[in-house]
């Protein structure tokens, strides 16, 4: 894998071993054990919006591991304004080890990611955010022992991150289930995700609008949430 | 529509889908509750889940940095 945009990017076997780092990265910085495994290396990190969290999590990483991370905001970059993201990806390419991008649009990443010649990882977009939802697997690993199996239900709004958790759970496994109104719902193309995974989907009541089940592998078809979402008649 | 106008509409739409306390006493007694943050305390989650005993929030919040130095030890180590 060179570029991480969506979760789907990700194999099972790249989830479960990145959680398993985070684990033993975790461990040796509440023991003060200094990890210099990214000496001399430079992460680029495009901000198209300010996030707290986000700029701080990658830049003490980076600082942790003995690297450097340098925060590029809109107004410094002007990117697709004054430079074309095309340009901004080969001349960074040039300088830094890495590129993480918090971008308003998907397609940002996306053609960051087509140019670029080092790794782009989506530091949020209006479709995805799979490094939140590495850390909250991560967080429901150190509460549960176990990922598959596990069930989770989201609540409210089925946006960019709710996309992304839904990709997770099924990849490690777990059962999901999305209560949001009308409106609300999670995109098309990520729930669809189900048929190619064989995972099974079953439409509930008003209020929980989706389950995706992966303990069952039953393929199917014209259920009325989907019929209703894809305005496939029976 | 507007920002205030919109926002309005949001919190009107989502009002039955907070987390609160009411929520959580059909939910398992192990369960944890997760939010990536930043919260608006009292709109989607009540302040009492977010400071309840089975709020995760802040270790969530924390994993940002083990998980994401992971992930670029990954793509770059």
């Amino acid at each position: 894998m060179k570029n991480v945009l969506s979760m789907t990017d990700l194999s099972k076997e790249d989830i479960l071993n990145i959680l398993e780092t985070g684990e033993d990265l975790k461990e040796k910085r509440i023991k003060g054990k200094v990890t210099d495994l990214l000496k001399n290396k430079s992460l680029a990190m495009i901000f198209e919006k300010s996030s707290t969290r986000t700029r701080v999590s990658f830049e003490v990483a980076m600082s942790d591991m003995g690297g450097h991370s340098l925060y590029l905001n809109q107004r410094d970059m002007q990117i697709g304004r004054g430079e074309t993201v095309a340009d901004t990806a080969k001349v960074l390419s040039r300088y830094v080890a890495a590129i993480t991008a918090r971008v308003n649009k998907h397609s940002t990443v996306e053609e960051l990611a087509e140019h670029a010649t080092v790794p782009v990882i989506n530091a949020l977009s209006d479709k995805e955010h799979p490094c939140q939802i590495l850390a909250d697997l991560l967080t429901i690993k150190e509460y549960k022992s176990t990922l598959e199996g596990r069930k989770l239900t989201w609540v409210g709004d089925g946006n960019n991150v709710c996309n992304s958790m839904i990709l997770g759970c099924v990849m490690v496994g777990m059962e999901i289930a999305v209560a949001c109104p009308d409106g609300y719902e999670p995109d098309d193309d990520i729930v669809s995700m189900h048929v190619k995974w064989g995972v099974r989907l079953r439409p509930s009541g008003t209020r929980l609008r989706l389950r995706l089940m992966p303990t069952f592998s039953i393929p199917m078809s014209g259920y009325p949430w989907e019929t209703k979402r894809k305005g496939i008649k029976d | 529509m507007g920002d205030e106008e919109e926002r309005d509409k949001r919190l009107s739409d989502l009002a039955d889908y907070q987390i609160n306390s009411k929520l959580l006493d059909v939910a398992k007694n192990d369960v944890i509750v997760m939010h990536c943050l930043p919260a608006h305390r009292g709109e989607e989650i009540s302040a009492e889940v977010m400071d309840g005993t089975h709020s995760v929030v802040f270790d969530q919040a924390e994993n940002r940095l083990h998980a994401q130095k992971a992930l670029i030890l990954k793509l770059i180590g």
